[in-house]
């Protein structure tokens, strides 16, 4: 039997279960809001989420169809009401897990950019501005990031590095400017894929999507990643994922309807 | 000391050249009702200081009172870009001074500390610095901080679940309200409900901030609309999509200004325009 599915609720599937109970995760906004409730309902009901105006442990009403971290929804039925400085500082100070962040565009050393495409002072595109997403790939122990899988997105170096992943790649080139030691970048989300980091901190394929090659996932890349022995097989959401998704938490599709349609036998 | 006032005369507390920080986030406990009556006044050459925010300040820039943008994001993060302020950075008529949030609650929190900078972790490796030679790196027994200097606000505009006559003011929900209000010189609340002395003392672990930082407080129920306020009522979602569509025009944004703020000159005409108390009630949490 074959599971149709969209590329985001692919990546909300996958990026829920990197997510482990217990654990503080700060979230963004977008998809990766949607990983945390899915992971919350599924495996993880004491996974702390945490927004960076403040809230902390909330656990989002459902249907969640609105598209903001900043709106009293998403602070619903919360441990505390916090502020701003204190999440960034509990991020500073060793708090947090893990990190999760969309990006327009990242690098083989796991380096991302959400400002600016092209020469800052003369974009071809310019972003709103990058919000909390330096301190929380600077801060949190390690970071996912959730990006679609296309070729323009994953290039050989970013044209402005907003939050920094292992910079120029070499050893203690975090540290050395001055990053928490033992932060880093850890897992790539895409639409068909998931990544990790090799010991010599170039991006690796770790696993592809069922029905896709390993070639496939390289050719829509900008730069050839490092490939694990032993590339694993990535399952579509399950139909209980995929059900929590579409009939409870996101039945809108306001963010699980986007990306194409995909077929997996 | 009483600090109650009116919508007009708080928002008449605010100057022309003005540096604004603004309470709340993109969609709860943003000071709407006071916005829109600075921006009835006519008020001019703000600058405004934010990490994050979307329609506090894209009405802000629509209505042509700011001149200059200090923040971290502005937008409406799934609902789109904010259109007024796009239009103004691309057209040059805005400056907008990109940073990041930490750096920028951090720098208020100086303010609010009387300090000229703070320490901050962060920022370090980014391509950010290259634009704020400000930051600068300093290392602490071996420990490498970023300092951040103090960003001063001469103003905060806040919105409150509920306050005293004399300012003691209770916000619920996450935020940086008593930071900024620390920071800024002057601070105009408004509060959905002013509620006797007594209620303040009877729950003191809720106050935000005491009433010797506020100059002016006023009550606006429903005076975060088209945002939320936490535990009362959920922002308006069809509100903020007719927002974004009206602003795909100058035009557009225009008509919209006038219907909701020039032609309803009062806080209770704004929220008879918006849909009254049917709609309004509707939003309840």
């Amino acid at each position: 039997m074959s599971t149709t599915f969209t590329e985001s609720e692919f990546m909300i599937a996958q990026c829920a279960r990197l997510m482990k109970d217990g654990e503080t995760a700060f979230i963004g906004y977008g998809m990766p809001q949607i990983a945390a409730i899915l992971a919350q309902m599924y495996h993880a009901p004491d996974l702390v989420q945490l927004y960076e105006f403040g809230a902390i442990g909330p656990q989002p009403s459902t249907p969640f169809v609105r598209l903001t971290m900043g709106g009293p929804s998403n602070c619903f039925r919360s441990l505390a009401w916090t502020n701003m400085n204190t999440i960034f500082a509990q991020a500073g100070a060793g708090y947090l897990d893990v990190g999760i962040l969309g990006a327009s565009q990242i690098d083989l050393y796991g380096n991302v950019n959400s400002t600016v495409i092209g020469d800052y002072e003369h974009p071809k595109r310019r972003f709103p501005g990058s919000g909390g997403g330096n301190e929380v790939a600077s801060l949190c122990w390690r970071t996912i990031v959730i990006i679609m899988h296309e070729k323009r997105r994953f290039v050989e170096k970013v044209d402005f590095i907003t939050s920094p992943g292992f910079l120029d790649g070499s050893e203690g080139a975090r540290e050395r400017a001055g990053l928490p030691r033992d932060t880093a970048p850890y897992r790539v989300v895409t639409s068909r894929a998931l990544l990790g980091y090799a010991p010599n901190r170039r991006m690796q394929l770790l696993g592809v999507l069922r029905g896709f090659t390993v070639d496939e996932i390289l050719a829509e890349m900008g730069f050839a990643p490092e490939v694990a022995d032993d590339v694993v097989t990535l399952e579509p959401p399950t139909a209980d994922e995929l059900h929590l998704l579409r009939d409870v938490i996101d039945p809108s599709e306001a963010v699980i309807g986007r990306g194409t349609v995909l077929e997996v036998a | 000391m009483d600090k109650l006032a009116t919508l007009s005369q708080a928002a008449e507390l605010v100057r022309d050249g003005d540096v604004l920080a603004i309470s709340g986030s993109f969609f709860e406990s943003v000071p709407m009702a006071l916005i829109r009556e600075v921006i009835r006044q006519g008020k001019r050459d703000l600058k405004i200081i934010v990490s994050a925010h979307g329609i506090a300040v894209d009405i802000l820039v629509g209505a042509g009172c700011v001149r200059e943008v200090s923040g971290a994001y502005i937008g409406f993060e799934g609902y789109g870009l904010a259109p007024n302020f796009r239009r103004a950075v691309e057209q040059g008529t805005l400056e907008f001074n990109e940073s990041a949030c930490f750096a920028i609650s951090s720098g208020l929190r100086a303010a609010a500390w009387g300090l000229p900078f703070l320490p901050i972790k962060g920022l370090f490796g980014s391509d950010l610095l290259l634009r704020h030679a400000e930051y600068k790196p300093y290392t602490w027994d071996g420990e490498e901080v970023m300092l951040v200097p103090a960003l001063k606000p001469t103003v905060a505009l806040v919105h409150g679940r509920r306050a005293d006559s004399a300012g003691n003011v209770q916000i619920a929900g996450a935020g940086w309200d008593e930071v900024i209000a620390e920071a800024a010189d002057r601070v105009i609340v408004t509060v959905e409900e002013i509620v006797p002395e007594e209620e303040i003392r009877r729950t003191p672990e809720r106050t935000t901030f005491p009433g010797f930082l506020t100059t002016a407080v006023a009550e606006a129920p429903y005076g975060a609309h088209p945002a939320g306020s936490p535990g009362l009522y959920d922002f308006d979602e069809a509100h903020v999509l007719e927002y974004l569509e009206a602003g795909k025009t100058s035009d557009g944004f225009r008509s919209y200004l006038n219907r909701y703020v020039y032609e309803a000159p009062t806080h209770d005409q704004y929220l008879e325009a918006a849909g009254g108390v049917k709609r309004i009630f509707a939003l309840r949490i």
